[in-house]
């Protein structure tokens, strides 16, 4: 293993957002004001591909210099592409625009391609369209949940093996390294904060229990994951490597924070080094070892585990993806929150929603957002206060 | 269970040269230590994991403080060289497990060090599982020694007035380990309840005293004994059920149609402090302090109870 740099990249999914976030501000504002505006909406997103490369993009831009430059029109660019132009009333310099689009893209009606909008009065229609846009990326592969393989589980005598196997196994194809980022609105980048770094054990159990599935026994795959973790924090802590592990984030089983490789990996790092680690626990561990919890919460502030982190101090223990409902409102104290967004969120009904709401700590700089693979996730996060992700949208694309 | 270095609950380096090489004699470790010295005495007699953190302090103390430290089966020995280091592991122990270790000035304390140790090398080694054996054990254990039934009193009066049937506890230290133990048995125990040629391998149920029945994670699938009564029995379910809570609420609904209470057992009564599941009978291992957080039904066990059990809404074991 070697040292753990953030990933780079620089997301330009940042303006996008920015603009989807105003022009519905601006929609919200308009219906408050009573102030009108005429809306142009270019769905550049339907284009073929063919018709979306940089030269075309150039020569959209051109035909709308005519709309923006005199009226000072301001255009908004929606994450997927499209393109919003406003312009007050009568708004002749939008319908030539208009036009001139529609000769420049002959291959879609223009009703189709370039809808305009009447503000305050359709203000709900561009709400949604700006909604929309915001989860256009979804076409990116979202999680599935996990299928029957129809495979057997293992025996234990199997599973015996493989933590005999993986006591001595070299794990460095298996880990996987994912930078967790601070983006707030207003944001030009987003900031690296932490790289989490964890065993892959879909790759691990397929190399070593081949043709048995683990998912369909939570407890013979708890284990599992148990040794993989072990094995992994052994390999850590290494003198040379625990001095380079830097800012980073384990997620771990709650029975792995409590072994020797662990503690010792924990000890070796001294002070600074806890200062700048951060711990996640799955929130169903507490269940099966309510004691070893309440050790755990004991020890991370004891040892100072994330003291150092960003000037804010406690953010060395969190929780990650807690059942909505199981914990108290706010959730435990002195505990950082990991969740996991889904699109169904989005659409969640208002039960569900007022109850995730609810159990968020107070703090918001205490959750992280798993799972920021479209830009809807990070306007769903800001929209909570949520401003540090873990996702591919943040990953530079 | 899962290698070699298991057996012990600590897999540093220098544990394995004890294990595997000459084991280090702690006789000529304490006459090493110079005046103004320390021993530090953990005796660890509670879940694994803790005895693992307690471990890693006390190495840190002997790495900072100079020293060594000595592994017994059920306790750990620091003998530092300076005592500062050893005081401030054992202040860290009694912040973390509530218990702080003995400490002995030196050479002052020798004595009674010596006497602890030559008592903790005779005390026995918890075993170590593996899985498979873990298994084979539960499902070969006859259920004669693998089912228990303890008499429950009330905390108002002390009266009996319940009566738990439940599995024995396998590894009490390890509770991953045990809630496997658990699962297995309770599908034992629910089967031979139920099939006349078994059901006298089974401890004798005392009549009139309200059963409590520990069940397995898929809940005990027959109907209780008297349905629809409000005293009837408590289905005493594994906490781990409350991990899908659309599953549990589904599982809730089936047991009380079915005559059931629920019940609802817990590794350590911290998880009061964190769960509010409404009118359920909650189970937990006894605590010295009563918990900061008492639900309104409560079922305290561990022999003897403590006195703070004596409260309306406490079941409890027999007091001391």
């Amino acid at each position: 293993m070697n040292v753990i740099t953030p990933p780079e990249g620089s997301p330009d999914v940042s303006t996008s957002l920015r603009d989807a976030t105003a022009l519905a501000a601006l929609a919200r504002d308009c219906v408050t004001s009573g102030v009108e505006r005429r809306v142009l909406h270019v769905r550049l997103s339907l284009l073929p591909a063919r018709l979306r490369e940089p030269r075309h993009q150039r020569l959209v831009r051109e035909a709308l210099a005519p709309l923006l430059r005199p009226t000072r029109a301001r255009l908004y660019e929606l994450p997927g592409g499209d393109l919003v132009a406003l312009s007050p009333p009568p708004g002749e310099h939008l319908d030539q625009t208009r036009l001139s689009l529609a000769r420049l893209l002959p291959d879609i009606p223009a009703n189709t391609l370039l809808p305009v909008l009447r503000l305050p009065a359709e203000a709900a229609r561009l709400l949604t369209l700006v909604e929309a846009a915001l989860g256009l990326d979804e076409a990116l592969p979202t999680a599935v949940p996990p299928t029957p393989s129809g495979l057997p589980p293992p025996s234990a005598a199997e599973l015996d093996a493989a933590q005999r196997a993986l006591a001595t196994a070299n794990l460095t194809a298996f880990l996987r390294r994912q930078g967790i980022w601070r983006l707030a609105p207003g944001d030009e980048q987003p900031t690296p904060l932490w790289t989490e770094l964890r065993p892959f054990l879909p790759d691990l159990a397929a190399a070593l229990l081949p043709g048995r599935d683990l998912s369909a026994v939570p407890a013979l795959a708890r284990r599992f994951r148990h040794a993989a973790e072990r094995r992994m924090l052994a390999e850590l802590g290494r003198p040379q490597e625990a001095r380079q592990l830097g800012n980073a984030c384990l997620p771990l089983s709650l029975a792995s924070v409590l072994e020797g490789e662990f503690l010792r990996l924990e000890g070796l790092l001294g002070p600074h080094g806890r200062g700048r680690l951060m711990v996640c626990i799955p929130a169903s561990d507490l269940l099966a070892d309510p004691g070893g919890f309440a050790l755990l919460r004991r020890l991370a502030p004891e040892r100072g585990w994330g003291e150092r982190g960003w000037g804010e101090g406690g953010w060395g223990l969190a929780l990650d993806e807690p059942e909505p409902g199981l914990l108290p409102a706010g959730g435990l104290p002195g505990l950082s929150l990991r969740l996991r967004f889904t699109p169904g969120m989005l659409a969640g009904d208002p039960e569900a929603r007022t109850r995730l709401d609810a159990a968020l700590p107070e703090d918001r700089g205490r959750v992280i957002l798993l799972g920021a693979e479209t830009p809807a996730a990070i306007a769903w996060g800001w929209h909570r206060g949520i401003t540090r992700f873990m996702g591919r949208v943040l990953e530079g694309r | 269970m899962h290698g070699d270095h298991d057996a012990s609950p600590d897999a540093s380096p220098r544990a394995h040269s004890m294990i595997s090489g000459t084991k280090p004699d702690w006789r000529a470790g304490l006459a090493a230590v110079p005046a103004g010295g320390i021993a530090v005495f953990h005796q660890a007699t509670g879940p694994l994991a803790a005895r693992r953190v307690t471990r890693a302090l006390l190495d840190e103390a002997a790495t900072q403080g100079g020293g060594q430290v000595f592994t017994f089966p059920q306790a750990d020995l620091l003998l530092g060289a300076t005592a500062g280091a050893g005081q401030r592991a054992a202040q860290a122990m009694e912040r973390l497990t509530g218990v702080a270790p003995e400490s002995f000035p030196l050479p002052e304390g020798r004595a009674d060090i010596t006497a602890r140790c030559e008592t903790a090398d005779r005390s026995p080694r918890a075993p170590a599982w593996s899985l498979a054996a873990l298994q084979a054990h539960c499902a070969a254990w006859p259920l004669r020694e693998a089912a228990r039934l303890t008499i429950l009193h009330t905390g108002e009066t002390g009266a009996p007035a319940a009566q738990r049937l439940g599995p024995a506890p396998v590894c009490p230290d390890d509770p991953e380990l045990e809630g496997m133990a658990r699962e297995i048995l309770c599908r034992r125990l629910l089967a031979a309840l139920t099939n006349p040629a078994e059901r006298g391998e089974l401890p004798a149920l005392r009549p009139g005293l309200r059963l409590i029945l520990d069940v397995p994670h898929a809940g005990p699938q027959i109907s209780g004994v008297r349905a629809g009564t409000a005293n009837g029995p408590i289905a005493l379910l594994p906490l781990t059920v409350l991990g899908d809570q659309a599953a549990f609420a589904r599982m809730d609904q089936g047991l009380r149609a079915g005559g059931w209470a629920v019940g609802l057992l817990a590794g350590h009564a911290a998880a009061l402090e964190w769960l509010a599941v409404p009118d359920v009978t909650w189970a937990v291992p006894a605590t010295p302090a009563p918990p900061p957080v008492r639900p309104p039904n409560l079922i305290v066990l561990g022999h003897p109870a403590p006195a703070w059990c004596q409260a309306p809404g406490i079941l409890h074991e027999a007091m001391a």
